[in-house]
């Protein structure tokens, strides 16, 4: 456990409340340490997405309140777009840029954002394509890769940011089952590497193996949290229960 | 298949454009006229001859002069030809020392200031020329004249020779007339002055009594021949003559012009109105500029897309920039920027709308502000979405600058409409500008489609 760590994000009383008055979220508080990997399992409906699509402001809250590296983002003030760079976020439908090719997808916002010289974020990425073996595609555009190829490219785009946190919405979901495979050993070596992980996935095996913390959420409510042995090995709750005697 | 089948039609096409040659080249020539007498030639030829003559002067002399037929022979034409001696009065000798009493008359009104007309000269001088005439030499000379056997009789070839020759040096008196630049008056005291011409009345009155019509060569050729031939002439009178080319490529210049600065601000107006209205759109909070903002794009929407463009370009330019002075190339760039702008608009808008929300989401994910998203990553997959939508609005455009006529710019239908107006003929100008206008459009969307596909290369 990373207890001792510093607290990356801290959510207090997150709501979500959608027109229609259905409740997405309701008062969830939870605390990420710096280096922690904590998965968010749940059925679906049960508020995981929009909870991690809330900790970047893509969803707004409706009430409480979200403290990134100490500061609070859901203040007025602050400048989401800054507290964003430092998030990566990896979405189940890729969202690559289809009119770029893989090299200019990932350089883009490092050059536009960061003002770092084109040679430098070429540098970088290439590294970057090289770890997740896909060098010889710099030069594809989107639309020439597989699924998976698409996914590390993602990853690895959300990646040249230097983020401190990076997010993933569901990142094998919409993934042909031969290729979660590949997108899933990207996502551990970076766990390995010590990255700061918030990752909503239905991979038991993969939470399991790589979470740190892992979070049961039903009905926009965390309802258990514990280490992947507390919940897949002796869960409390009765919804917890159910829900992994379904899947498992 | 389809080869084999072209070539089938060509080969067919051009047997046919062959028979259709040969038969009219056949039936053009090596046709002669019916047998005549030297009596009924001599006839025809005084009596066709004398009715050239349509001033009162000039008919004096074609009473006076008789044409004798020598020799008869035949061309291949229908034309008969006849070797003739002419008998005339010299009315160049008899008229030419006094051109300069007649053209050093007065050519003002007493006291009024006012120039006389041409027929004033006329009646002024008929009398004396017809007196002058009267006493004139006689004359006698060779010629040769043309007759040619059409349907309904036998027509006369009288061109500028035979005229001159049948009525004794005419022509060449009315050349000297022309190129007289000044005349020298002689004054009852018995000096002289020089004096220039204020007007051409003068001239023309002295010319009008005496004149004598001549005719084009009659053609005896086919039908078909006789049609393309006369198709020939018109083209050249709509096209060729007064420098018209020049006055089409003139026009086609402005309507160029006026398509591409339209074009450049109907972009900028409809991707801002485009830009508004999406954002309007997509956003669940929306400031109360952006309400303004999209209210203002409504309404402009609304009144350009609901009244027709010719009640719009008569609007603005009467009713805004001519009391302003502002010219009509500047109204014209206007109104067909506000117009195109506002089609550009809905359907750049619905391109936006069309990009996945997830490259949206994509790129705020990154750190990308709303703008900058929009920039560089929604902007340039909507553009590709509505490229084909925008390259057809533009055609519209192209082809909806014809309508600037109304407020009497310049532009290709005006020049067009000129030609027709100076020719009165129609087919030609307007079949024309039709052609013009299709090229012009074809190339347009040669151009799209290329740019299209080096647009799908990016992805493929």
């Amino acid at each position: 456990m990373k207890d001792k760590k510093e607290i990356i994000i801290r959510t207090e009383g997150l709501s979500k409340c959608f027109k229609g008055s259905i409740h997405a979220l309701s008062n969830v508080n939870t605390e990420i340490h710096r280096g922690e990997v904590v998965v968010v399992i749940g059925p679906s409906g049960s508020g995981k997405s929009t909870y991690l699509r809330s900790l970047n402001l893509l969803e707004e809250p409706t009430d409480g309140r979200i403290f990134f590296e100490g500061t609070d983002i859901t203040a007025p003030k602050t400048d989401i777009n800054a507290v964003r760079q430092k998030m990566g976020m990896v979405f189940q439908q890729f969202n690559l840029f289809p009119h770029y090719t893989v090299l200019r997808n990932m350089t883009l916002a490092p050059m536009k954002l960061l003002k770092m010289p084109r040679a430098q974020a070429e540098e970088m990425a290439y590294g970057l394509l090289e770890r997740v073996g896909l060098r010889d595609r710099a030069d594809a555009y989107p639309s020439q890769l597989s699924g998976g190829q698409k996914q590390r490219i993602a990853i690895v785009r959300a990646l040249c940011m230097s983020p401190d946190v990076m997010l993933f919405d569901e990142p094998t979901s919409a993934l042909d089952p031969e290729m979660v495979g590949e997108v899933l050993d990207v996502m551990k070596q970076l766990a390995r590497d010590g990255m700061t992980m918030v990752i909503v996935t239905h991979e038991m095996g993969f939470a399991r193996e790589v979470a740190d913390t892992v979070l049961f959420m039903d009905g926009g409510s965390v309802i258990e949290k514990g280490t992947p042995a507390e919940i897949f090995e002796n869960p409390q709750s009765p919804r917890t229960q159910s829900f992994l005697r379904k899947i498992l | 298949m389809h080869k084999k089948k072209r070539i089938i039609v060509g080969v067919v096409l051009a047997l046919v454009v062959a028979l259709i040659g040969g038969l009219a080249l056949a039936l053009r020539s090596g046709t002669t006229a019916s047998d005549i007498t030297k009596e009924a030639a001599e006839a025809v030829v005084n009596q066709q001859l004398d009715a050239l003559a349509v001033a009162k002067a000039s008919q004096l002399v074609a009473e006076k002069n008789h044409v004798t037929v020598n020799e008869i022979s035949f061309g291949n034409e229908k034309d008969i030809i006849l070797d003739c001696t002419v008998k005339t009065v010299d009315v160049h000798g008899a008229v030419a020392p006094f051109y300069d009493v007649f053209l050093s008359a007065d050519e003002r009104k007493d006291g009024t200031g006012m120039y006389k007309s041409k027929l004033h000269f006329k009646l002024e001088f008929e009398p004396i020329l017809m007196e002058l005439l009267q006493g004139a030499e006689e004359k006698e000379a060779d010629c040769r004249i043309y007759l040619y056997e059409l349907k309904d009789g036998l027509v006369l070839y009288a061109d500028n020779a035979v005229v001159n020759t049948v009525f004794g040096g005419l022509r060449d008196m009315e050349a000297e007339i022309e190129n007289k630049n000044t005349a020298i008056r002689t004054n009852p005291d018995g000096t002289t002055e020089v004096k220039e011409f204020e007007s051409g009345n003068i001239k023309q009155g002295f010319l009008d009594c005496l004149e004598v019509r001549q005719n084009e060569k009659p053609d005896t050729a086919s039908a078909f021949v006789r049609f393309w031939n006369k198709q020939q002439k018109t083209f050249h009178k709509n096209f060729i003559e007064a420098g018209r080319w020049k006055t089409i490529f003139k026009g086609l210049w402005t309507t160029i012009r006026l398509t591409v600065f339209a074009l450049l601000l109907g972009i900028v107006i409809g991707f801002l109105v485009a830009f508004i209205r999406a954002t309007y759109l997509k956003l669940t909070k929306r400031g109360i500029i952006l309400k303004i903002l999209n209210a203002i794009c409504q309404v402009y929407l609304t009144v350009i897309r609901g009244t027709p463009v010719v009640v719009q370009i008569m609007i603005i330019y009467f009713v805004i920039f001519m009391p302003l002075g502002i010219d009509k190339f500047l109204a014209a760039v206007v109104c067909f920027g506000l117009n195109s702008g506002a089609y550009v608009a809905e359907i750049v808008r619905g391109g936006i709308m069309s990009v996945d929300n997830g490259q949206t989401e994509a790129g705020r994910s990154l750190g990308f502000g709303y703008m900058p998203t929009m920039f560089h990553i929604v902007f340039p997959q909507a553009f590709k979405t509505v490229l084909p939508a925008l390259a057809n609005e533009f055609v519209v455009l192209l082809k909806e600058t014809s309508i600037a006529f109304y407020i009497g710019l310049g532009d290709l239908m005006y020049s067009i409409n000129a030609i027709r107006a100076a020719t009165y003929t129609a087919f030609m100008p307007l079949v024309a500008s039709a052609i013009i206008y299709l090229i012009m459009v074809l190339i347009l969307q040669h151009l799209v489609t290329l740019l299209e596909r080096r647009l799908r290369n990016s992805e493929r």
